[in-house]
């Protein structure tokens, strides 16, 4: 090993988790791994490199690293015996990241989506992890498809698979539970379930935004606007400051579509920099549908033509003036929300974003 | 007439809030039992003027039954009145006025809570008094079910009050020499009242009574050593930190390692001399990630966990204060001592800058520290704003280092905003400062560099043009020619950021030999149309020079294909498999051509 990647390595383990900086080291580091055919670090810049854009960025990076840290791990267990176990850890670990974020890009053909579904499950299998994240995934999935037996079949499969180290933690796995009970329409019980997150008993950055966001969608859902209003302040402090919740932003625009839509304008402008810099294809799908709603809802109610706004200087209907026709922003809006929506079925071959978008107006009109 | 009803208390379910809601750890108990003893000295300070004899003791008794925690103050005790109303009333304080609802100053807690914190730990509490006022020792005996019993004593014992605490089951952590040690340490460091525990016989004192910032013998380095014994960590400096509106004095120690700025830290918050809460964040501007803090607050108001302060204005202002003592400690040492400041800021920077971006006040507080990479070595920002040029600046470290060159030959500025927040910093100077202009500079927008050739030099470069045009056309490559600074620079490459990524896409599919590389073939095809990049030769250069008199086009096409090898070389790009084979092909004709000499 050349003293470059050394210091390299050194430098990345000072960093700080989770930063830029750690980035910046990662990717200089596997260009320096890769001169040198040194499969591991090779392998462990580009796990930090996903890790990091996972909680941090859009998936892209991650992605655009993905093919080239399977093939290193490979190559590493082909060639030693040493620290095989950590290897094969990261690589399911990653796989399941990939599953998520791959499902969120339309370039991304849905052979190979299903291709990577099919490695994590076998990976799994021969590495001797529990299937237990892998039918949590197939569950999710099936409740976007809505499809209620399969929904109820995987989630039965989940349970019955035991927890292990490759597991999500047991609060993300309880806030799931609570997405289930609620797609199930047992609100009491996923109230129930709910309840130790709520009150801070059990803790996870993303479990109390997530659990939030469930409920106020299954209130939105029902017209229980009251119930809303509370969840939505709430969600909304939480993820205010974090690019990651940029899709999270769609309810938060429907409840005040469907309320008050001057007030979702504040959001709109205050995010709209989240959704110009992001790469994350559904990310920004569900950020322009709800900003769609929520700028029809406003010309609506408000009967106004125009408005003066503070926007991005890279906004592509940027006006120096900042006095801007309501209807260019529905229209950017909504041609970005439908060209997104429109690659998504195309990729997955079905109705699901067309029918969502309809979904949508009907909740709000 | 309406019926008047009572709410019932359930003491069992009240010590259940206590313990799981209110408070976040067990270990309170002690700090609640400190601070009954330290008020109660200072009670009995206010009747006897001129007494100055106060101090807390305490012991751990253990038997082959249970271990008991004996805590002993002597002072202003508890008459048989006092005993029912403040011992047994949930909520009530002996140390408010009740008319007024005033709390003396001097006094640390108020709520009337603390004494059940102890049935945490303990089955009953037996409580052991006699007041100043009287003649009379009683015997309180307390259980969680709020049942309580009250006794004289025959026997008369000293003004004081004593505390027993039988050890629950599970508790037995708690009823250790050593847990008590450094419970009691953690709470009453500061105490203004000698704290003993009785160890074997003897008693150690836990405290130091006079805290370090209240001490004018302390020097430096002994200010030092107290926060690196608290923190268990070095520091490379200390900020004496105070208050006025929060009755604030302390110190704040810097960190000497990278820290994140949304990383928890923990510090040292006294109230009244008795540790509050380690978690100080609330406290000081959310910018002041570096430091650590030890500080002792007087005028602030603590929740009722006494965990934290309650945001109010007070404390809004407070945290006003404290941030203006860290700004003039690196004003001051911008002017005393610019090589430590430079050495703080180096090892924050990353961090100053992420907030720094995000607050105006931040920025304005730091950006004359910070340093940007130029083309004419490191500048602070505060050079940078009030150079009189404008400000020109690439977000590219790889564009920079192809740039900067050319930038230093023509004695130009260029800045190098490739590293993280540094474009974005950049950017709002002109927000923040007037007369300051940036402009940002692409590779494919050098008009600030280059100049354009004349129509003749046109002509006259019309086949290297063309030949060059046809030759990089299979690796997505266009050509023009320029006039630039140095001369002895025969090209410059630039690239986008889209082909960058176009480039590294191809790369990867060139060397991985897996399946799922080709889930990069949609982003490649996305990509493929706006991505491009360009090389520019330079006619001022000799070589450039004899390429455009070069009239066998062959040679010709191969000396332009070894050119944009070089240039790629240069620019520390990874060479495709086609760059890597021309080069090699290149380097071959190089050496046939040698030997047939």
């Amino acid at each position: 090993m050349s003293e470059r990647l050394d210091r390299l390595i050194d430098m990345m383990n000072k960093s700080p988790k989770y930063s830029k900086e750690r980035l910046l080291i990662c990717e200089e580091l596997v260009k320096v791994a890769d001169s040198e055919n040194n499969m591991l670090y090779s392998f462990e810049g580009r796990k930090e490199i996903i890790r990091i854009d996972k909680f941090t960025g859009d998936g892209f990076k991650g992605i655009l690293t993905f093919p080239k840290l399977l093939w290193a791990g490979d190559e590493y267990l082909k060639k030693s015996n040493k620290q095989r176990k950590y290897v094969q850890f990261y690589i399911v670990w990653v796989l399941e990241s990939m599953m998520y974020t791959c499902d969120d890009y339309y370039q991304i053909e849905y052979e190979k989506l299903n291709e990577i579904i099919e490695e994590y499950k076998v990976r799994c299998i021969e590495y001797g992890y529990s299937l237990r994240v892998y039918y949590k995934y197939m569950t999710l999935t099936y409740m976007d498809l809505e499809d209620v037996e399969k929904v109820k079949e995987s989630f039965e499969k989940f349970k019955s698979c035991p927890r292990d180290e490759i597991s999500d933690c047991e609060v993300c796995e309880l806030r799931f539970e609570v997405e289930y009970e609620l797609f199930l329409n047992k609100y009491e019980k996923a109230l129930e379930l709910a309840d130790p997150i709520f009150k801070g008993q059990k803790k996870c950055t993303t479990a109390l935004p997530l659990t939030y966001e469930h409920f106020l969608e299954y209130y939105i859902n029902n017209n229980m606007l009251e119930e809303a209003k509370e969840y939505r302040e709430k969600m909304y402090r939480l993820i205010s400051k974090d690019e990651i919740y940029l899709s999270n932003m769609r309810i938060q625009f429907i409840y005040f579509a469907i309320t008050e839509p001057k007030k979702g304008v504040k959001i709109f402008t205050k995010h709209l920099k989240w959704a110009l810099s992001s790469n994350n294809a559904d990310d920004n799908f569900n950020f322009y549908i709800g900003a769609w709603m929520l700028w029809e809802s406003f010309k609506f109610k408000e009967k106004r033509e125009q408005c003066k706004l503070i926007l991005p200087e890279d906004t592509p209907f940027y006006k120096e003036s900042g006095i801007y026709l309501v209807d260019d922003i529905i229209n950017y809006c909504k041609d970005q929300a439908l060209s997104i929506g429109e690659k998504f079925d195309t990729r997955n071959r079905n109705t699901f974003y067309m029918n969502f978008i309809n979904k949508m107006k009907k909740l709000v009109f | 007439m309406q019926d008047i009803f009572r709410f019932k208390v359930n003491l069992g379910g009240m010590i259940d809030i206590l313990g799981n809601h209110l408070y976040s750890s067990q270990d309170v108990f002690i700090r609640e039992l400190l601070q009954n003893s330290v008020d109660a000295i200072n009670a009995r300070r206010l009747i006897e003027k001129n007494w100055t004899e106060g101090k807390v003791c305490i012991s751990l008794v253990q038997s082959e039954d249970t271990n008991t925690i004996v805590f002993e103050d002597n002072g202003a005790g508890l008459t048989e009145a006092e005993i029912h109303k403040f011992l047994s009333i949930i909520g009530e304080s002996s140390k408010k006025d009740i008319l007024e609802g005033i709390v003396d100053a001097n006094y640390i807690g108020h709520f009337g809570i603390g004494l059940l914190s102890c049935f945490m730990v303990s089955d009953e509490i037996d409580v052991i008094t006699r007041s100043i006022k009287d003649n009379i020792s009683y015997h309180w005996k307390g259980k969680p079910d709020g049942t309580y019993t009250l006794n004289k004593l025959e026997t008369s014992i000293a003004v004081g009050t004593s505390i027993y605490l039988k050890c629950k089951k599970g508790n037995e952590k708690y009823f250790t020499k050593d847990k008590l040690i450094s419970l009691l340490k953690y709470y009453g460091l500061l105490l203004p009242v000698p704290i003993y525990l009785n160890v074997d016989g003897k008693d150690i004192k836990l405290n130091i009574e006079i805290s370090p910032w209240d001490d004018m013998t302390l020097s430096p380095q002994e200010i030092l050593e107290f926060g690196e014994d608290i923190f268990s960590e070095e520091f490379l400096d200390y900020i004496p930190i105070h208050s006025k509106t929060g009755g604030i004095n302390g110190f704040a120690y810097i960190i000497p390692r990278k820290v994140v700025s949304s990383e928890n830290r923990t510090h040292r918050i006294y109230l009244k001399n008795m540790l509050l809460t380690e978690k100080g964040q609330d406290l000081l501007p959310n910018w002041a990630f570096f430091v650590k803090c030890t500080l002792n607050a007087n005028e602030l108001t603590p929740t009722a966990s006494r965990e934290s302060f309650c945001e109010d204005e007070t404390l809004d202002k407070t945290r006003e204060e404290l941030g203006e003592c860290i700004i003039n400690y690196l004003s001051r040492l911008s002017k005393i001592a610019p090589k430590k400041l430079s050495y703080i800021i180096d090892i924050h920077s990353l961090a100053i800058k992420s907030l720094a971006v995000e607050e105006d006040k931040v920025y304005k507080a730091f950006i004359d520290y910070l340093t940007f990479p130029t083309s004419q070595g490191n500048k602070t920002g505060y050079e940078l704003r009030t150079s009189s040029e404008k400000i020109i600046y690439t977000y590219s470290v790889d564009e920079f280092r192809q740039m900067s060159s050319i930038f230093a030959a023509q004695n130009k500025l260029l800045v190098n905003a490739g590293y993280i927040y540094d474009k974005e910093l950049l950017e709002k100077l002109p927000i923040l400062f007037n007369d300051v202009s940036v402009e940002l500079i692409i590779g494919m927008d050098l008009y600030e560099i280059m100049e354009d050739i004349t129509f003749e030099e046109q002509e006259r470069s019309y086949m290297l043009l063309k030949i060059a045009n046809i030759t990089l056309n299979e690796f997505k490559c266009e050509v023009d020619i320029k006039k630039f600074s140095p001369q002895e620079l025969p090209v410059l490459y630039t690239i986008n950021e889209d082909a960058m990524t176009y480039r590294n896409i191809l790369k990867d599919k060139e060397d991985i030999d897996n399946s799922f590389v080709s889930i990069l073939d949609g982003f490649a095809k996305e990509m493929e149309n706006n991505s491009y990049a360009k090389l520019y030769f330079n006619i001022n250069n000799p070589l450039v020079n004899k390429l455009i008199s070069l009239e066998d086009k062959l040679a010709l096409s191969n000396c332009i294909k070894l050119i944009y090898v070089q240039a790629l070389l240069i620019g520390h790009f990874p060479l495709r498999n086609n760059e890597m084979k021309t080069l090699n092909n290149g380097i071959e004709s190089l050496i046939e051509w040698g030997l047939s000499k």
